[in-house]
């Protein structure tokens, strides 16, 4: 009975997948890779403003890159590899954390979020140096290096 | 520390939780603090002040109204998968990022699939590039295009999109899509 019962169970089961195939809809889009002089460690938030400026947030770089319709990238915010939190004006030396989603509103603000989730991204009982990565996957990233100097050659 | 919470700064800079109930996730709609959000990724804010948020852990798209009721308006929560469809029949891989146009569409990078969907106000989810499944970095048009991972997504007033497509070392890249045909 068993032997019986299990075949069908499978038959029902495969059928099901059958008719729960995935349908994928297209609406075609085409898609290019954006060229910039500065290339992106993380980049994690995108807005466009009403000039059609794409501002671009690097998690890594502690920097937010406008890039103009032509294609010109310059630093709108912060200084690459230099994370802090320094608020100022225009020309003053601001500093970012880790800049993450972006949003513009109606006057044409933009709103970011900004922190380094997890750890400070140096190792312990070591200096800052320039050079380490902080940011919320910073850990992770020394967790690897550190595994890279200590397992045996064969495994790197 | 993840709570799973959907939060709203107004002018005078007073902070609110219009959704979800900290350190508490799940997937129930409701009212305020009676809905559950499981790792919201992005929120997206469109006409009417509806607030959009892809609830990634859940697999779905949420809607929360000026008054705090949330909805999902796509995909199944806990069920993953690929398919295009309306409201609940679509199927999300992990929606990390999302974006709304002037029209109310959302525009939504669809992590685990390597797709870049798409949401009409009619609910009708569609796909714009990217084949489910496949990885890489392959530029073309529609399925013949490749996305490694795809997290924060921008559109513009022509219905151009920008996404932040992260390789597991630097670079990462930007993709603009623009609309074929």
């Amino acid at each position: 009975m068993k032997k019986l019962i299990l075949p069908s169970i499978l038959l029902v089961a495969l059928s099901a997948i059958g008719t729960t195939q995935a349908q994928t809809t297209y609406e075609n889009y085409a898609i290019t890779t954006l060229t910039t002089t500065t290339s992106f460690i993380f980049p994690k938030g995108l807005a466009v403003d009403s000039a059609g400026n794409l501002y671009v947030s690097d998690l890594l770089r502690y920097v937010i890159y406008r890039i103009t319709p032509d294609g010109q990238q310059t630093v709108f915010v912060g200084k690459n590899g230099v994370p802090g939190s320094v608020d100022g004006k225009r020309r003053l030396p601001r500093r970012l954390a880790g800049p993450s989603q972006l949003a513009f509103d109606r006057q044409g603000n933009l709103y970011f979020g900004d922190g380094n989730g997890l750890g400070d991204g140096r190792p312990k009982n070591q200096p800052w140096r320039s050079g380490h990565y902080s940011g919320w996957f910073a850990d992770r990233i020394w967790q690897r290096r550190r595994h890279r100097q200590r397992c045996p050659v064969w495994w790197r | 520390m993840v709570t799973d919470t959907i939060r709203m700064i107004t002018p005078d800079n007073f902070v609110t939780t219009i959704a979800g109930l900290a350190g508490a996730p799940g997937s129930a709609d409701g009212t305020g603090s009676a809905a559950r959000f499981n790792r919201p990724a992005s929120v997206a804010v469109g006409r009417g002040g509806y607030v959009y948020v892809a609830d990634a852990n859940n697999y779905t798209i949420r809607q929360v109204t000026p008054a705090g009721v949330v909805t999902t308006v796509a995909g199944l929560a806990g069920v993953s998968g690929s398919a295009d469809g309306t409201g609940s029949a679509a199927r999300f891989g992990y929606p990390l990022g999302l974006a709304i146009d002037q029209n109310n569409n959302l525009y939504i990078a669809d992590d685990l699939n390597f797709t870049v969907r798409k949401m009409t106000p009619a609910r009708n989810v569609t796909t714009l590039a990217g084949s489910p499944g496949a990885y890489g970095l392959v530029d073309g048009i529609g399925p013949a295009a490749r996305f490694a991972i795809v997290d924060g997504i921008a559109v513009d007033s022509s219905a151009n999109i920008y996404v932040a497509d992260l390789m597991s070392f630097p670079p990462s890249h930007i993709r603009i899509g623009v609309p074929a045909e």
